[in-house]
């Protein structure tokens, strides 16, 4: 055993380096430089200095204290891997910094790695091995000391002190070590914390922003993009929201960060190295790594190689307790943070409470529409009872007052006028009961439509109307009804209240929509909100989807637009 | 001769067009009824109702008006007013238009003295 874990039993250590221990004197001088030391550092980790600047302190100040030619610091990463990030001393100058070197091999940095505790290699140049252990061999370190950095319980890298002297290092440089290790950690837990303290910050701030779109009902397919986004930003990677297939199964991208070249709507089979099939799977949160794909072929594993992704991580996104889709991280540098599942989970909410908003907004508009349309069902029944019942009763008894009328005798002049009297009263009653009927539900739209509607309603105005109808076709009849009644409306209006002398009306289809306006020349100011009737009918028109639009200033007259799409919009797309 | 789907209107115009000196010669409920009764019995006019049940008044006028027409002059009548119709009654072959509230026996010989 050449290499030992703390330095107390070193079987090549030349019998502990006892025969480099100081005398007194010299020993309570290097106690004082020592201090010295340590507070430089410890006053530069309280000043918030950046970890890389406390680094490069600390190895110096381990250099120059400790009389060695290498000091340095690296760093493990999650893959078995260290990358040494700062180094001090004349023989440090072309030590390989940034670089991930795998922890195999005989040397300090994986003997730390594998022990946690800290670790002595006396004969450096003749025992190490491994790939972490080239730069100071090739620098003719001879006695090396490692001691780990521990940051809040976990093991985060090694500090490395490394003698070019044929004496080996003193059998206490683990121990004083440790102090510098200490305020190392230190550094990077304060570090590590204002990160994260920023970092929430910024997820604050991006899930504010999102959840402001989401509140302001913003379609869901600008959600997925705008979470993408700020995703992406937000963790330094690649971001997308998929939907899942079930009839595949496969995801279908429904929404992506900017910088993936990928189109909306792309749809991938499900394969091995996707978190997000593991997501599927079992409905929780999953990451895979490039190994799980890299003997892959196909258009994932393809696309992995082609945007250089070496993990991918997955969060579920849960739509009023079914399993709808997934928000999916890439990385294409390191891998992703442990953790960033849970960091998900707050975004993948909005999403859901997103896409149940769309999907709620489109089953209350459905409501709506089925709330209308059942309205108009009843009123058409009530027309026509009225029509075949009611009225044809009081047309008959009308015809027979008038029958009687003409058997009384000349004589009876008295009876007969009682009985024109009946007959008239009976006539009038029919034409009010008309005008009601016509009130709750204008029969004509559905035997002659729309055009030929409008155009009874302009020749019965008391105001003359200028119509122009562009269009003879036939729509569903929840439009033609719903543009019938804002015209009969407008026309009411124009003439109680405007006082217009002038009325158009115009009726054509653009695109796919139905277009009517109604403009009058009479005084205007007319408020939608103030019971002007129109209210009531900006519900209908919105059910259908259309929209209504009153401009009305005082003086000017009145134009009321209605835009009424053809195509009556079934589900507004929650993907 | 009437045409109505309504059998208590055509109840009480007959009485009312007879007893005003209007031979009411049939009435029919339907365009068939109809289209037999004017072969069988060759009226002078006929007053048709725009609207028979799921029929067409127009659609009888138009029938009556095919092959040189019928003989017998067409009114179209209905509880609504003339305006609710406008260029149907003018397009349709119908001589004129009565609203139902106003049917007499003048009314009927005006329009056919106007069409002669």
């Amino acid at each position: 055993m050449n290499a030992v874990g703390d330095g107390t039993d070193c079987a090549d250590s030349h019998d502990g380096g006892v025969g480099r221990d100081p005398p007194d004197r010299a020993r309570l001088t290097r106690l004082a430089d020592e201090q010295a030391a340590l507070r430089r550092v410890a006053t530069l980790v309280t000043r918030a200095t950046p970890p890389e600047e406390v680094f490069a302190a600390v190895a110096e100040e381990v250099g120059q204290l400790f009389h060695v030619e290498l000091a340095t610091l690296c760093r493990y990463e999650p893959d078995r891997t260290a990358t040494p990030i700062t180094t001090w001393g004349p023989a440090g100058k072309d030590f390989p910094l940034g670089i991930r070197l795998p922890l195999e091999g005989r040397n300090l940095t994986t003997l730390v790695f594998e022990t946690g505790r800290p670790a002595r290699i006396d004969r450096y140049a003749e025992i190490s091995s491994g790939p972490l252990s080239g730069a100071p061999r090739e620098t003719g370190i001879r006695s090396a000391v490692g001691t780990p950095v521990v940051v809040e319980g976990r093991l985060w890298g090694v500090i490395f002190a490394g003698s070019t002297q044929e004496q080996p290092l003193p059998s206490d440089t683990e121990t004083r070590l440790a102090s510098f290790t200490e305020l190392v950690a230190t550094a990077i837990a304060n570090t590590e914390s204002r990160a994260s303290l920023a970092l929430l910050a910024e997820e604050q701030t991006a899930l504010r922003r999102v959840a402001t779109l989401v509140a302001r009902g913003v379609p869901p397919v600008e959600i997925f993009s705008a979470v993408s986004d700020e995703v992406t930003r937000l963790f330094g990677s690649q971001a997308g929201v998929v939907r899942f297939d079930h009839e595949g199964p496969a995801v279908v991208f429904v929404g992506i960060s900017k910088a993936i070249d990928l189109p909306v709507g792309t749809r991938w089979d499900f394969q091995p190295g996707m978190a997000s099939a593991e997501v599927y799977r079992t409905g929780r949160s999953a990451r895979a790594d490039a190994r799980d794909w890299s003997a892959e072929s196909g258009p994932v594993a393809g696309a992995a190689r082609r945007l250089g992704i070496v993990s991918n991580v997955a969060s579920p996104i849960v739509v009023e307790g079914h399993l709808w889709g997934a928000m999916i991280v890439v990385s294409t540098d390191e891998l992703l943070p442990l953790g960033l599942e849970g960091r998900l989970a707050k975004f993948t909410e909005l999403l859901a409470a997103a896409i149940a908003n769309a999907e709620s907004r489109s089953e209350l508009a459905a409501s709506r529409r089925r709330i209308v349309a059942a309205s108009d069902q009843a009123r058409r029944r009530i027309e026509r009872d009225l029509h075949d019942g009611t009225q044809q009763r009081l047309v008959s008894l009308c015809l027979a007052a008038r029958a009687a009328e003409a058997t009384v005798p000349a004589d009876q002049g008295d009876l007969r006028a009682e009985l024109s009297r009946i007959a008239a009263g009976l006539a009038d009653a029919v034409e009010e009961l008309q005008e009601f009927s016509r009130g709750i539900h204008p029969a004509m739209i559905s035997t002659r439509g729309l055009g030929p509607a409008l155009r009874t309603l302009a020749r019965r105005s008391p105001v003359p109307v200028d119509l122009d109808v562009t269009t003879g076709a036939r729509f569903l009849e929840p439009i033609e009804i719903a543009a019938y009644y804002v015209a009969s409306e407008a026309l009411a209006n124009a003439m109680k209240h405007a006082q217009a002398s002038r009325i158009e009306i115009s009726l054509t289809t653009r695109d796919d929509s139905l277009l009517l306006s109604i403009r009058d020349d009479g005084v205007g100011g007319a408020d939608a909100a103030r019971g002007s009737g129109l209210a009531g009918l900006t519900d209908r028109v919105e059910a259908l989807g259309g929209s209504i639009q009153l401009h009305s200033p005082a003086g000017a007259g009145t134009l009321i637009t209605v835009d009424l799409p053809l195509e009556c919009e079934s589900a507004q797309g929650a993907g | 001769m009437l045409v109505d789907d309504s059998e208590g209107f055509l109840e009480a115009a007959s009485l009312l067009l007879e007893r005003e000196g209007v031979t009411v010669v049939g009435v029919a409920l339907s365009i068939a009824e109809a289209l037999r009764g004017v072969r069988a019995l060759r009226p002078d006019a006929i007053l048709v109702d725009i609207g028979l049940g799921e029929e067409s008044g127009f659609d009888l006028a138009r029938l009556l008006a095919r092959d040189g027409g019928s003989g017998a002059a067409v009114i179209m009548i209905s509880t609504a007013a003339e305006a609710d119709y406008g260029e149907l009654i003018d397009e349709s072959p119908a001589v004129g238009f009565l609203a139902k509230s106003t049917l007499s026996a003048r009314g009927i010989s005006r329009i056919l003295d106007h069409s002669m």
